[in-house]
């Protein structure tokens, strides 16, 4: 019954949670300050009676966060899904990045994934069954200018959940991957952009309505799948110029 | 854009939804705080700062079922909070009419509702607050402890800091039906007998008038009384569907539909709608208490120009008079006066706070050229009433008509450069106010 979310406290994280809130799904909850989790978790056991536990932890630090969150999963529960809308971005992703700030990217981008599926995935494998849905960004379907570094480690994290499918499918496990859209978040407020931005609410519903139903990658909002096409069609030369 | 289409700026806005994002801003950076953005005057942005959202700090922190007692961020809205208390069989008396007003707006403005002469403004609902200032930090406010910053916080105009959190007394609910008795009245005076008869016998009271017709029946309408029907249950009602409306959909269509000619008719047809209908009807808690829900195209026949809601407090013993004034006085602007309302008061008068002992009187506009020289108008005669003009709802509103009928002006204003000398949280009305 429980499902984990990792990222939980704004955004997507947060509608995702609200979503298997309703749905009476025990949730385990991670984001990095108490200051933000602790709120959700109090208002998804007020409006909806929902039993939540809260890991406050730095995604970068993702060997401490995997074995923070193994102790906070109920050993005796089923886990039924793992979801991943975790993600950070620099402002300064150019090309240019620092060491360390290029290091926590990826370290929030794809490491404290894999360190939390490698951590749980023998749960999962022994109870035979469970969902592990990750999130990558129209934003690394084609390599730009800006948030280089962001999109090179979502790009890795397509690739590694495409391994996972290998590994978790054959053991009864469902994986599925979402290329999201721009959503209508903190980050793209007040920003101008080509296409529509979808409300994170209709996404996590969407989400939830397939979880454990739906695997392998999908693009959400589903337009996104003919512009990705688009896309990646476009031959460098025209690209190159597209790119600012 | 404010709410009555009267002032437009293009400001930076954020929309932080962490803790720590609230804090990032540089501590010395002036900045605005914005909830629902619902109010008429521009209380949220117009002061060239960087205005912060609040709408995803919106999550319930506690509710206690056995008492009532809800605490909330402030980006809770009234619509939020009405569908997480009333399963458990309360509800929030003293709000305004629309559901995506925040509390952290109704605690600024000091909102009302129209139970004022049972149940008081937002404040009395009040019982702790937790307000960020970046120099003082996050400081928690009760009648006890910052007793003072208390007091200037509740229709502080959100100048004293960020209303982080509330905890809110929530009274207990009596039925989720309302049933609203119609009385008619002949002529605007009559408002004051009527509502103070009715008074002791209703739960929400208020009155409309059509201020269309002249000589003797000037101001006749209809006085509308409400109370709960206990036997109606605890039910969900299910009627929790609405539009939703911005400051800028609002004025999405060019022109003023509201004229001197279908001023006129629109109240003419209202009254007839009203009196053929029947004197009882029962409407859902919800549809009640946000009687705008649903109404909102009534905002959108003011067009982009906007309107004007002029709304006074004014002494029972001044009404006749101010009465007879505006009977005589309105014409001579040829502005149609869409929407004439009116409510009892009893309460205290002190600092900004729309709050007293007295009659309530809101009037809708169009905005036009006359309409400015109305709202001037409208100034002296607050002033010669002893009354007092609701700052919340007029984006004109001088300094010196708030000076002459606020005494508590002086005491705000110092009390505020006390606890902050910088001025960091402004606004457009702070700015015009000179607070």
């Amino acid at each position: 019954m429980t499902c984990v979310i990792v990222g939980a406290s704004s955004g997507l994280g947060r509608a995702l949670a609200e979503e298997l809130a309703r749905g009476g799904h025990p949730l385990v909850l991670v984001s990095s300050d108490a200051r933000d989790l602790l709120p959700l978790a109090s208002d998804l056991t007020v409006r909806f009676g929902a039993a939540v536990r809260t890991v406050a932890a730095d995604a970068a630090e993702h060997a401490g966060l995997a074995a923070a969150l193994d102790r906070a999963v109920p050993s005796g529960q089923p886990i039924t899904a793992l979801l991943f809308p975790v993600g950070a971005v620099e402002q300064r992703d150019d090309g240019w990045l620092e060491p360390e700030l290029a290091e926590r990217l990826v370290r929030v981008n794809l490491l404290s994934v894999s360190s939390v599926v490698g951590r749980l995935l023998p749960r999962l494998i022994s109870q035979g069954s469970g969902t592990i849905v990750g999130f990558g960004s129209v934003a690394a379907l084609r390599g730009r200018s800006s948030n280089v570094l962001y999109a090179a480690a979502k790009r890795s994290l397509e690739s590694y959940f495409e391994s996972l499918r290998h590994l978790g499918e054959p053991r009864g496990l469902t994986v599925a991957f979402y290329v999201l859209g721009y959503l209508d978040t903190q980050l793209s407020y007040g920003s101008r952009l080509l296409l529509p931005r979808a409300d994170p609410k209709r996404v996590a519903k969407r989400v939830c309505r397939a979880l454990g139903r739906e695997r392998g990658r999908r693009y959400v909002p589903w337009f996104w799948y003919p512009a990705g096409v688009l896309l990646k069609a476009i031959p460098w030369a025209v690209f190159r110029r597209l790119n600012s | 854009m404010s709410f009555d289409g009267a002032v437009r700026r293009l400001e930076s806005v954020a929309r932080p939804d962490r803790y720590r994002q609230i804090e990032q801003l540089p501590p010395d950076a002036p900045r605005t705080v914005r909830g629902g953005g619902y109010s008429y005057a521009p209380a949220s942005f117009g002061a060239r700062t960087t205005v912060q959202r609040t709408r995803d700090f919106n999550r319930v922190l506690s509710l206690d079922p056995e008492n009532g007692i809800l605490e909330c961020e402030a980006g809770l809205t009234l619509g939020q909070l009405h569908s997480v208390a009333t399963p458990h069989g309360w509800y929030l008396p003293a709000q305004p009419g629309y559901p995506l007003i925040t509390i952290g707006g109704c605690i600024a403005a000091e909102a009302h509702g129209k139970n004022h002469f049972r149940d008081g403004t937002f404040r009395r609902r009040v019982l702790a607050l937790d307000l960020f200032h970046p120099a003082h930090g996050i400081l928690r406010l009760t009648r006890d402890s910052h007793a003072d910053l208390f007091e200037l916080t509740c229709g502080g105009l959100g100048l004293t800091g960020q209303i982080l959190s509330a905890t809110l007394a929530l009274d207990r609910l009596e039925g989720t039906r309302v049933e609203i008795r119609r009385v008619s009245l002949g002529r605007l005076e009559e408002a004051v007998p009527l509502l103070e008869q009715w008074a002791p016998k209703s739960r929400f009271l208020y009155t409309w008038h059509n201020l269309s017709v002249s000589g003797a029946s000037f101001g006749r309408g209809f006085l509308y009384t409400g109370d709960f029907r206990p036997e109606s249950g605890l039910a969900r009602d299910g009627g929790e569907r609405f539009t939703p409306i911005t400051a800028e959909d609002r004025g999405r269509w060019r022109v003023c539909l509201l004229n001197r000619a279908t001023t006129v008719l629109f109240n003419a047809a209202y009254e007839l709608a009203q009196r053929a209908s029947s004197r009882v009807r029962v409407l859902s808690l919800f549809e009640f208490l946000f009687p705008v829900a649903r109404k909102v195209a009534y905002y959108e026949l003011f067009g982009r120009k906007g309107l004007h809601e002029y709304q006074m407090l004014v002494p029972v013993e001044s009404f006749e008079d101010l009465a007879a004034t505006l009977r005589r006085g309105l014409m001579r602007f040829g502005v149609p006066i869409a929407l004439a309302s009116c409510k009892l008061f009893k309460g205290e008068r002190s600092l900004l706070r729309f709050d007293g002992t007295g009659i309530c009187l809101a009037l809708d506009f169009p905005r036009s050229s006359g309409s400015e020289r109305l709202a001037g108008f409208l100034d002296g005669v607050v002033r010669e009433a002893r009354g007092l003009p609701n700052i919340v709802k007029d984006s004109r509103l001088p300094r010196e008509t708030v000076e002459a009928c606020y005494p508590g002006y002086e005491s705000f204003r110092r009390s505020l450069r006390a606890f902050d000398p910088l001025r960091l949280y402004r606004s457009e009305i702070s700015e015009r106010l000179g607070l």
